[in-house]
């Protein structure tokens, strides 16, 4: 993170596996196995990076979240004065200068935003590692590292986030200086669409293509019908253990009937 | 919306009536009215005649409109897919597959499947193509005295014409296949790839559901285009809110992506493992029936077209045309249309350049002499009859 650290602890520019492993290579050997050498389950291991994260930045994650937030808000309120200063006609003329400075200032209070919602992204989402890699591996090649997958990653939020506020905000807002109608406003607004739209295309043919999304969707979509059977097969064991007759059964008697009376109302007819 | 405002000082004394504000909130409040209180829409309204009824399924014919010759004109039987509803065909006057055949002088029949029950949930392939696709070629040849049909298969319909005409060509005068998966090796469709998805199997998707639900199609077909389904087409129809024909389109439209109906699961089953995942037709392989039946393409040797869109992203246009490397046709024609699986029926530009075009392909080779058949010839006139005394 790009700020100072309030550290209690000694500071780990790399608190990585790496360090745990010297660590452990260093400890004397154990002949059974403790709790410690057992698998991790997720839920602790998230815990676990959650608070090394605390540690190294001085703050806890709600801290940090609603600091975020904060400045979401300093920087959201920057902007509406901006624009309202820039859509009021009498400022249009002399508050070129002022308006074209603020602008500058939000760019680059909002990439630096930017940064950083990466930066905590990448903590945050380490401990989800199958699910982050089940996610970027359509996008790299099999030989990628972790490292690469998680630079990906976290990229890829980065992108998403500035693509769709910042970027687009920034065209936007650019087309409402001095000298400039609403005609340029529609026109960005259309082409930022659809730069946005034509990039989404790509990014879903790509993906959707991709053979890790069609094997976890041939996954998921197997394990859903497992999940539908034993739903259904609960609602047999029921109605055998009830004598009540199923869901199904009741649909097929109502249809049955239904058709013997559209029948039947057939042949009167006919015969009328 | 690309209205220039007017210069600052005017809108400082006298805010402007076309404020693009104010334009933007009556488009919302318009938006918002037609959510709470949408207008009752009519689709499917050509007049038209059961004349077989079957199951759920039900055989239409269409009344011949006024202005247009009732003698002579070429039955052409429409088969729809077995997703959705058929009235896409029928959508609305003016953008209709059926009126503009019928006002070319075609004499149409469409097969509107109904909605499958419980009581369908066993039907297979076989039921379909030689069933009620078969019984329907004879009520046609019935109806009109003539022994062979020119048959115009829709999407999976057209695979179901494909196998129906292969198996009885002596019933077929021409063939048309409409944007219908037949080469199912292709990459260009996302159906196309996911159905090789390791897990995906077709058979246990049969078992588990019985009737496969049309929201498990729609859930696929939504993936298609994210975008579009999602947020692009309800920004289109924001914007022309005040446009009353596009707004009703719209309408019908959803009402028809949002009619669907189940399909049973041994049918669904075997299109997906015997097509999409096997792809047995093009090779020859796919038998009907059990194994009794072998559909071979070859047989198809009467005049063939196809019908596809370039942008029609269900199936690629490669999977229709494929087709006529296989086939014992010397008389072939591809129809191209710059548009997308529903565009080909229900675009006005389809029925201004292809319709037109279809309609003179069919006129042109129903002429000349015709394999009656003596039986089907015979009952014709009392069909007529009958049909007349009814009305």
């Amino acid at each position: 993170m790009p700020r100072a650290r309030k550290s209690k602890s000694e500071p780990r520019a790399t608190p990585s596996k790496t360090v745990a492993a010297s660590e452990a290579r260093e400890a004397p050997r154990r002949e059974t196995p403790t709790s410690a050498d057992a698998p991790r389950a997720p839920l602790e291991e998230g815990l676990e990076l959650w608070t090394r994260f605390a540690r190294e930045t001085g703050e806890t994650v709600t801290e940090f979240l609603r600091r975020f937030g904060e400045e979401q808000q300093k920087n959201y309120e920057s902007w509406s004065t901006s624009l309202a200063d820039v859509t009021r006609p009498a400022m249009r003329d002399r508050g070129t200068q002022e308006v074209q400075t603020r602008l500058e200032e939000w760019n680059r209070r909002a990439e630096e935003i930017g940064t950083r919602v990466r930066d905590a992204f990448q903590t945050a989402l380490e401990p989800q590692k199958e699910l982050l890699d089940a996610w970027v591996k359509p996008f790299l090649p099999k030989e990628a590292t972790p490292q690469d997958k998680a630079r990906e990653a976290t990229e890829l939020v980065q992108k998403l986030y500035t693509g769709l506020t910042t970027n687009l905000s920034r065209r936007l807002f650019e087309t409402l200086q001095p000298g400039r109608g609403v005609e340029d406003l529609v026109r960005a607004q259309e082409e930022s669409l659809k730069e946005f739209s034509d990039s989404f295309q790509k990014l879903t043919q790509l993906y959707f293509t991709s053979p890790a999304f069609v094997s976890m969707f041939g996954k998921t979509l197997d394990a859903s019908l497992d999940l539908q059977k034993a739903v259904k097969e609960g609602d047999d064991v029921f109605s055998k253990i009830t004598g009540f007759p199923s869901r199904r059964e009741i649909t097929e008697l109502n249809q049955a009937v239904k058709d013997l009376s559209a029948k039947v109302s057939r042949l009167n007819t006919g015969r009328a | 919306m690309a209205t220039a405002l007017p210069p600052p000082s005017a809108m400082e004394e006298d805010p402007s009536p076309s404020d693009p504000v104010a334009e933007f909130q009556e488009k919302l409040r318009k938006a918002w009215d037609l959510a709470l209180h949408p207008p009752k829409i009519e689709v499917g309204v050509t007049p038209a005649d059961v004349v077989l009824r079957e199951g759920r399924m039900r055989l239409l014919h269409y009344r011949c409109p006024q202005g247009v010759l009732k003698e002579d004109r070429p039955p052409v039987l429409c088969v729809y897919a077995l997703i959705n509803k058929p009235y896409i065909m029928d959508l609305q006057p003016g953008l209709s597959v059926v009126e503009t055949l019928l006002s070319r002088g075609l004499d149409v029949f469409l097969i509107d499947w109904g909605t499958p029950n419980e009581l369908d949930r066993d039907l297979t392939l076989h039921d379909y193509v030689n069933g009620y696709v078969g019984r329907s070629v004879e009520a046609v040849q019935r109806e009109t005295g003539e022994a062979q049909v020119h048959i115009l298969g829709y999407c999976m319909g057209g695979t179901f014409s494909a196998m129906y005409t292969a198996l009885h060509p002596e019933n077929v005068r021409t063939l048309t296949l409409m944007a219908a998966p037949l080469d199912f090796d292709t990459r260009s469709s996302y159906l196309n790839i996911w159905a090789h998805a390791p897990g995906f199997d077709a058979w246990k998707i049969a078992r588990t559901f019985g009737l496969i639900p049309p929201e498990f199609f729609n859930s696929a077909f939504g993936m298609l285009d994210p975008l579009r389904t999602s947020y692009l087409k309800f920004k289109d129809l924001l914007e022309r809110m005040d446009d009353t024909p596009f707004v009703e389109n719209f309408l019908r439209m959803e009402k028809w992506t949002n009619d669907g109906i189940p399909m049973a699961g041994p049918t669904y089953a075997e299109f997906i493992d015997k097509g999409y995942q096997k792809n047995l037709l093009i090779k020859g392989e796919w038998t009907l029936d059990g194994d009794k039946r072998r559909v071979d393409l070859k047989a198809i040797d009467m005049p063939l077209a196809t019908i596809v869109g370039l942008k029609d992203n269900l199936v690629p246009p490669e999977s229709t045309e494929h087709v006529l490397g296989y086939v014992g046709s010397k008389d072939t024609t591809k129809f191209q249309f710059p548009g997308g699986h529903i565009g080909l029926s229900v675009s006005r530009r389809a029925h201004q350049e292809l319709w037109p075009r279809y309609a003179d392909w069919v006129l042109a080779r129903s002429r000349g002499p015709s394999k009656k058949s003596a039986p089907a010839a015979a009952k014709a006139p009392k069909a007529r009859a009958r049909r007349r005394r009814s009305k």
